[in-house]
């Protein structure tokens, strides 16, 4: 008896020994799973529905250019591993990678890069920057043996950045002859793609599970066999399941991350997620207060920024001093000066535009994809009301909001509204910032000409430059402020090594870590 | 000796009494009497006297709580029934006493066909089943007049008029031979010429069956015609028995009296008749004495303190006041 | 009984039908569809040309008819945001959401019977009183703090249930109680309350009187005519459902009809709002119009006339 049971050991033993020596055989294993409060659309075409989508998608394709966890292009994780452009800035080369393949085994050619493109210059394009393609792009050809040309109907010194995981979707490479044969509604439930993990399985509202390839030209052997996105409204479903290892990495809030790290989880940041910033309703209406510069910049001296992130969002953010998202290319990454706090100084601004006594505003509170923003909107108010500013939140959906701000249902007088959106570039100065936008709330002359100038500049250079003044404008006439950005915070156990979720929103790379 | 042979059911000194957050209710407060075998007896009070407690409390289905049988004996057939377990009592009803209720439109249960509830009673006390069963009920539904029997055996309540519900229930009470069966106001809600006969009904099934009947009604037209010997209860307790001739030529209690008085005469036209002023008292008040004194012509400083024994006046003609 | 089951069918049509006039309208009096569905740079020339794809530059009683028929159909147009058949996620999600509330329906029955039984029959009692605190935590305290509790309890510290999915049976077992328990306090209480009515009645005393054993009083004579109130509530349990459902699918990431319900009002997916609702519409009728039915057959003085 007692010899069947070394018996029987010993076979265990030697079975657990292989086990291990599998593991350490250069093939991924196991199966990472990530709880997310929500899949967004749940499709997997590239163009076909929102950039957020990304967070679970990236994983699957390859860009046209790569970038690093800073940000920085990168041409050896690019598919495009050289390109240039002429002087002009109208027509841009680039080289397409030999050797990649589909996840159906099809080559991957300059032939799909061009269809990816051509594809993100149409209407389908519903990743975010259909109006940029669509207005730059004039034709795109191939030429042998790897080259993808392009040609543009007028400069655009950021076409680059739009090809990268800094910006949206459009840079994914979509499998030109897949599509073709199959149709785009079949392409967006069967997906291929060239990235390192490959499509395994989608259970709509349940969760989407990825497959390892065993090498990849880019990551290499990646680390997990399976990736899987698990679909968890709930953030307390969410916080258990991670406390019992049904899920390896939640998406959390800030309250609970705090428990969470206490209890020996990993906290992970992805900085900078969201831009919050505020802009005012019909400011043009000569009758409002708020036309007057002063009474804007009193406003926005009023405000105190770091309080609302030290407190409202316990720190996990940073001010910021632009008046669009952070990431615009012209100011990328280097620090813009912000309005300081000085309720003094807002004080005597207001009392110099004749307003003493202060008079009644209206903030606009809707939802947004921050849960604070309500928050935000309290303090906002009641930073307002010490200066003298009587402000009344109107609290509404951002459906009933949607008509004041496409001017198409009137503000009961002066108001403005914050708005957090995804921290990614911002070109489109005209649909902000234009007299004649829809969505805009500025009729300013100077302005307008600015955003002609930006338009028309055919230089790097004079492009930075370009979108620096109209930047400059907008802070000097307080047409709009900065309030912070936000990370977004993941807790994860012990086991998933720590990595660098990358810059662009919806983009964690996923597939790097533990490379 | 005798006596006892014929003797069918006696209720010495029962009190039920409800225990309420108002207090104590004495419903029925020292109640007596006998009914022979065969016999009808009578029971006569207005409404709220406890003369429906009393049938309950022989049926031993006073509502517990709050109602609970505190006092005196119940002896059916030599037996004391208040002494028996619950389970035994279960087979003493609808086997040994039985019981009708006053209201035929609910006393049927509307999700059951009048044939499942008849066989229902049958089953129970007899064990018959299938065909015999069927048979048997039939032939129950016939003797109480319901005509083509058979079909309106698988009719629901709802499809029966009043009348016709109140000889279901008349067949379901005498399914199993009861020696006594209860009737509570069995025609109050039956118009006038259903009530005749309902009541003919009656008398025919104790003919046919023999079965001891108690009557409990507040009406003295159908004392006189239904019963041979009566009680008159007052707040709780029997004011007076005896011959339904005795109650009728010679009511002595002020309180039967005045009940007479109050009666139509054929014979006689008066402009108004007599009613009796005042309420009766509430049954949770304390009273030591006779309860009708305060609403009595004739009561005197002794009524207010002490309750009056019964008398014989005269053969099986018992009063319990001072004045005997 | 035919003659009803045919007027009420009918009724439940023009039901429907109304219920499909009013979502049509709220739907777009809730706000602009196209301006929520085009993104933050788009133009007037966009705004209108989208108006002309989704045909809403139609007369609005024209826009109804065409809704009507491709709904009668079973087309509800795609979803604005996954660009999917709406009929489709609704037939992926529906059913999850059934064999969820069926088996919240048997735990919430099997437990609300014999407690709403126990505290009509013990009433004034130590049970009855039980009774009573259990059915009013049940009714008061939130679903969504009962989902987190019970995950708390089997997921996190007694580790013996899992936290989503619905693989298998254990997946059922947490958010159907959840469900259940809310149902249950429910009927509980409106059965001991007709539970009691019915005690007193006089076929019960009936019953009694022909020798009936107690416990077939209560379980054939009391029951059956208690459960007829029980069951007129129908409808409204399975409205209660679907609203239950939306909590309770939402702690346990369960993939169903009432997740699907919330996400097409928070994202005002117009298409996916307006087959949603329908569907739920239909799914109450149809529940009523099943409990109508199976009213009339327990109660013989609908199914049979006089």
């Amino acid at each position: 008896m007692r010899k069947t049971a070394s018996i029987l050991a010993l076979v265990i033993s030697l079975m657990l020994l292989f086990n291990t020596s599998a593991c350490f055989a250069n093939e991924p294993s196991g199966e990472l799973k990530i709880g997310l409060p929500t899949l967004y659309d749940q499709t997997f075409h590239p163009i076909w529905g929102t950039l957020y989508r990304r967070q679970y998608m990236e994983p699957m394709y390859d860009y046209i250019i790569g970038v690093d966890a800073d940000g920085k292009y990168v041409s050896e994780q690019s598919v495009a591993y050289k390109w240039e452009r002429t002087d002009d800035l109208l027509t841009w080369t680039f080289y397409i990678r030999k050797g990649i393949k589909f996840h159906n085994g099809d080559d991957l050619t300059n032939e799909d890069v061009r269809y990816t493109l051509e594809q993100a210059a149409t209407k389908k394009n519903n990743a975010g920057s259909q109006s940029d393609f669509m207005e730059h792009i004039a034709k795109v050809e191939t030429m042998a043996p790897d080259k993808v040309v392009v040609s543009l109907k007028k400069p655009w010194p950021t076409f680059i950045n739009a090809l990268t995981a800094l910006n949206g979707a459009e840079g994914l490479i979509q499998p030109k002859k897949y599509i073709e044969e199959k149709g785009d509604d079949y392409f967006m439930s069967h997906p291929v793609g060239s990235g390192p993990y490959k499509f395994f399985e989608w259970k709509e509202g349940v969760h989407v599970k990825f497959v390892a390839q065993d090498t990849h030209w880019r990551v290499g052997t990646p680390k997990y066999k399976y990736l899987t996105f698990q679909l968890m409204p709930e953030e307390g479903s969410r916080d258990a399941a991670l406390r019992v290892g049904e899920l390896d990495i939640i998406s959390v809030g800030m309250d609970r991350s705090k428990r969470l790290k206490k209890d020996g989880f990993v906290l992970q940041e992805k900085k900078d997620g969201l831009y919050v910033g505020l802009m005012w309703i019909q400011q043009f209406q000569s009758d409002f207060p708020i036309n007057n510069k002063k009474v804007r910049e009193a406003l926005v001296y009023a405000i105190d920024k770091k309080t609302i992130v030290d407190y409202i969002l316990a720190g996990s953010g940073r001010v910021v001093g632009t008046a669009t998202s952070m990431f615009t290319w012209a100011i990328e990454y280097k620090p813009y000066p912000h309005t300081p706090y000085d309720p003094e100084k807002a004080k005597q601004l207001l009392t110099e535009a004749g307003f003493p006594k202060g008079f009644t505003m209206y903030l606009y509170s809707f939802v947004t994809k921050l849960p604070e923003t309500k928050l935000i909107n309290e303090a906002i108010a009641s930073y307002w009301e010490a200066v003298g500013v009587k402000t009344k939140l109107l609290e509404m959906d951002y459906s009933a909001f949607k008509p004041v701000w496409t001017k198409k249902a009137e503000p009961p007088g002066p108001a403005a509204f914050i708005l957090a959106w995804p921290n990614r570039p911002v070109y489109s100065w005209r649909h902000m910032y234009a007299s004649d936008a829809l969505y805009s709330h500025t009729k300013d002359p100077v302005m307008d000409q600015l955003i002609g100038d930006f338009e028309s500049e055919t230089s790097s250079e004079g492009y930075i430059e370009g979108a620096r003044k109209i930047m400059d404008y907008v802070l000097e006439n307080a047409y709009a402020t900065g309030i912070c950005t936000t990370h977004e915070l993941h807790a994860m156990s012990k086991d998933v090594p720590v990595w660098e979720m990358g810059k662009g929103v919806g983009s964690y790379r996923w597939e790097y870590i533990g490379k | 000796m005798g006596d006892n042979m014929s003797e069918l059911l006696n209720v010495k000194n029962l009190k039920t009494y409800f225990f309420t957050k108002y207090g104590t209710v004495k419903a029925v407060d020292g109640v007596s009497f006998k009914v022979d075998k065969g016999e009808t007896f009578g029971i006569v009070g207005e409404s709220g006297c406890g003369k429906s407690i009393t049938a309950l409390s022989i049926m031993r289905l006073v509502p517990d709580p709050p109602g609970r049988i505190v006092g005196g004996e119940i002896v059916l057939e030599g037996e004391d029934i208040l002494k028996i377990s619950d389970n035994e009592m279960r087979k003493v009803r609808g086997k040994k006493i039985s019981m009708i209720l006053q209201d035929p439109m609910t006393s049927l249960n509307p999700v059951f066909t009048i044939g499942i509830q008849l066989e229902e009673a049958i089953k129970i006390h007899q064990g018959l089943k299938g065909r015999s069963l069927r048979e048997r009920a039939i032939e129950l539904l016939e003797m109480v007049q319901i005509s083509s029997a058979a079909v309106r055996y698988k009719n629901w309540p709802h499809q029966l008029s009043g009348g016709m519900r109140q000889r279901v229930i008349g067949a379901i009470s005498v399914s199993s031979e009861p020696r006594l069966l209860i009737a509570d106001e069995p025609t109050t809600a039956l118009d006038a010429t259903i009530q005749v006969q309902f009541l003919r009904l009656l008398r025919e099934l104790q003919e046919k069956t023999g079965v001891g009947l108690v009557f409990i009604t507040h009406d003295f037209g159908i004392i006189a015609r239904m019963c041979q010997r009566a009680a008159v209860m007052y707040a709780g307790r029997i004011v007076e028995t005896g011959s339904v001739r005795d109650l009728f030529d010679n009511p002595s209690h002020p309180y039967t009296a005045a009940l007479m008085r109050s009666l139509p005469k054929l014979e006689e036209k008066v402009e108004r008749l007599a009613s009796i002023e005042g309420q009766p008292p509430p049954l949770n008040d304390d009273i030591q004495g006779c309860r009708f004194a305060e609403r009595c012509t004739v009561a005197e400083h002794q009524c207010r303190l002490s309750y009056p024994d019964e008398t014989e006046i005269s053969d099986g003609h018992f009063v319990s006041c001072w004045k005997f | 009984m035919q003659r009803y089951i045919v007027i009420r069918f009918i009724q439940t049509v023009i039901t429907l039908l109304i219920l499909s006039i009013v979502i049509f309208t709220l739907v777009r009096m809730s706000g602009d569809p196209v301006l929520l569905m085009l993104p933050e740079t788009a133009t007037e020339e966009d705004y209108e040309l989208m108006k002309s794809q989704l045909g809403l530059n139609k007369p609005v009683y024209q826009q109804y008819l065409i809704f009507l028929f491709d709904a009668v159909k079973g087309d509800f147009g795609k979803s604005i945001r996954t660009r999917k058949p709406v009929i489709l996620s609704i037939k992926e999600t529906l059913p999850n959401s059934i064999k969820l509330v069926t088996v919240a329906f048997v735990i919430g029955f099997a437990l609300s019977i014999p407690l709403g039984i126990v505290a009509a029959v013990k009433k004034g009692t130590v049970w009855d009183n039980m009774a009573r605190v259990v059915t009013g935590l049940g009714q008061s305290i939130p679903t969504f703090w009962v989902g987190l509790m019970l995950l708390q309890i089997f997921v996190v510290w007694l580790r013996i249930l899992p936290a989503s999915g619905m693989d298998t049976w254990q997946h059922y077992v947490m958010p159907a109680t959840c469900l259940g328990i809310f149902l249950m306090s429910g009927v509980a209480r409106l059965l001991r309350s007709s539970m009691l009515d019915v005690l007193d009645s006089e076929f019960v005393k009936m019953a009694r009187i022909k020798g009936v054993r107690e416990s077939v009083v209560i379980w054939k004579h009391a029951l059956r005519n208690s459960l007829l109130s029980v069951v007129s509530f129908g409808g409204m349990y399975i409205a209660i459902m679907v609203t239950g459902a939306i909590l309770v699918e939402t702690v346990f990431a369960w993939p169903g009809f009432g997740r699907l319900a919330y996400a097409a009002i928070v994202n005002q997916d117009f298409p996916l709002i307006q087959g949603v609702v329908l569907t739920a519409g239909a799914v109450v009728m149809s529940a009523n119009f099943f409990t109508d039915i199976l009213y009339a057959y327990l109660d013989p003085r609908i199914r049979v006339q006089v």
